[in-house]
């Protein structure tokens, strides 16, 4: 099957850059509920336009549920969300995220490009920028060689440059949430990751990252997550 | 222009077209339900002796004993747990949830999508099985194109609770067995109605083709469909009350995500 080119639309594409709003979102004391349980420590930090906060913390601390939380995924999130100091819901963040997790959400009997292709109507602001959408994110992370293949049949590397891929899908995203984004890339593809979050990051994106990395190569702030103690939570 | 063409889809047809392609890759989907129904009816059939006792009278108890078993055994196998729980375990649900598209969308397109896929093959063979149940003097089109009508209703009523229950055990631990328990008392309603409307369907049916043989089989049908109206418009009623539980399932997805 050939790879879907839309020329028309290529040249379009590259002059229809359009910027992201600028904005600040400040988390206040937030912190995630596991059955009634408070996970970690509550959290506060602020992110805006052109900036990167990298969660760390051990494994089951409650970084993917806490990036889950931020954009609606699942509401056991406790504190307040200030989207350019206006009180928000989390569904109205949902509309402003994209959120990328461990499980590329890929039905396993489709090829990547019809999953992508699902993705690109349900994702796109505009119906005019589905085409659009979909070949920029077979561009920007090389998928052509395996465009056409059943998901099921892919690497865990290239399942995840497919996942990471949506991304491109809904463009009018400000915050990117992604959840060990490097997991499973090869070198090349891990540098092409960093180059796309930079290229958001300068098109006054932001981006939350949980990641066990250095990212030495993004400018970011840390926030590490630490286990709760009961008696913090009594006092 | 292909990739154009599909790409100029609404979401709604988007979601329709991704079960479509999924049910075409798995091949067995499309036919297994239908098959299975074939298989139970003519099994049943000639368990009891449904064509060698090819009486001119309908006998009431051999028809709804039969057909009750098929329509349980179909409410058994259509997988109910399985109609949300893979989006949600693959999480499609939770992507789902970024777009502007609101749940009842998607509840509605899997509904929709369900119904075409395994429902309406579904209904073809149950109308084709009754035909095993009804006596010689009936002309076979005329059964079929009697039952095909409220089976419709009765499988667009029972894939709607399906729905409903589908989405009330999404993440419940045993998923399968509350689906099953639960689909019990709920499908009971719609099913004995479609029963009935059935059953009073083709006696009239009879009836009317033991008073005049040369009977239209355009007239013989309009006429048994008409003759049933009280009881098919509470299977009507029993319908739209099952499609009233659509929003309700979306929001419980939406809740339970």
């Amino acid at each position: 099957m050939p790879i879907p080119r839309l020329q028309k639309n290529s040249k379009k594409h590259n002059s229809t850059k359009i910027k992201l709003e600028a904005h600040r979102i400040s988390l206040e004391n937030i912190y995630c509920e596991n059955d009634g349980e408070p996970l970690f420590k509550p959290q506060a930090f602020i992110i805006g336009s052109g900036q990167i906060i990298v969660i760390r913390g051990k494994n089951g601390s409650g970084k993917s549920l806490l990036l889950r939380s931020i954009c609606n995924s699942s509401n056991c999130l406790r504190g307040s969300i200030k989207w350019n100091k206006q009180n928000t819901t989390t569904s109205n963040c949902a509309q402003k995220c994209m959120r990328i997790g461990h499980n590329p959400p890929f039905l396993q009997s489709l090829t990547l490009f019809e999953n992508l292709q699902f993705w690109a109507q349900i994702l796109a602001q505009k119906p005019e920028n589905k085409a659009e959408n979909l070949e920029k994110a077979m561009q920007n992370f090389a998928l052509q060689s395996f465009w056409h293949s059943p998901t099921q049949r892919l690497s865990a590397g290239q399942k995840q440059r497919g996942a990471l891929a949506m991304l491109m899908l809904k463009p009018h995203a400000c915050v990117w949430l992604l959840d060990e984004p490097h997991a499973a890339l090869d070198l090349n593809a891990k540098q092409n990751l960093n180059k796309q979050i930079k290229n958001h990051l300068n098109n006054n994106g932001s981006a939350i990252i949980a990641s066990h990395d250095k990212l030495n190569e993004l400018n970011h702030t840390s926030v590490t997550l630490k286990h709760h103690s009961k008696a913090f939570f009594s006092r | 222009m292909k990739t154009h063409k599909i790409l100029k889809q609404s979401a709604f047809v988007a979601l329709l077209a991704r079960e479509w392609r999924l049910a075409k890759r798995k091949r067995t989907t499309l036919w297994i339900t239908p098959a299975f129904v074939c298989i139970a009816s003519a099994v049943l059939a000639f368990a009891f002796e449904a064509i060698a006792n090819s009486n001119l009278k309908l006998n009431s108890a051999l028809f709804f004993a039969t057909n009750t078993s098929i329509l349980m055994s179909f409410s058994s196998i259509i997988n109910l747990d399985e109609w949300f729980a893979r989006d949600s375990e693959n999480g499609t649900l939770e992507i789902y949830a970024l777009s502007k598209y609101s749940p009842l969308l998607f509840v509605c397109a899997k509904y929709l999508a369900f119904l075409l896929i395994r429902g309406l093959p579904t209904t073809a063979a149950l109308a084709a099985a009754v035909i095993f149940y009804t006596p010689l003097a009936i002309n076979p089109i005329t059964a079929f194109l009697i039952a095909l009508p409220i089976i419709s209703i009765g499988i667009i009523a029972i894939s709607a609770i399906s729905a409903f229950i589908a989405a009330l055990t999404l993440h419940a631990d045993a998923r399968a067995e509350n689906a099953l328990l639960l689909s019990f008392p709920l499908i009971i309603p719609p099913l004995l109605l479609t029963i009935a409307c059935l059953e009073n369907a083709l006696k009239n049916a009879i009836e009317n083709t033991l008073a005049k043989s040369n009977m239209k089989i355009s007239i013989a049908v309009l006429d048994s469909i008409t003759h049933i109206t009280p009881s098919l418009l509470f299977l009507a009623g029993c319908c739209m009350l099952a499609l009233a539980l659509l929003p309700v399932s979306a929001f419980i997805i939406k809740n339970q995500n």
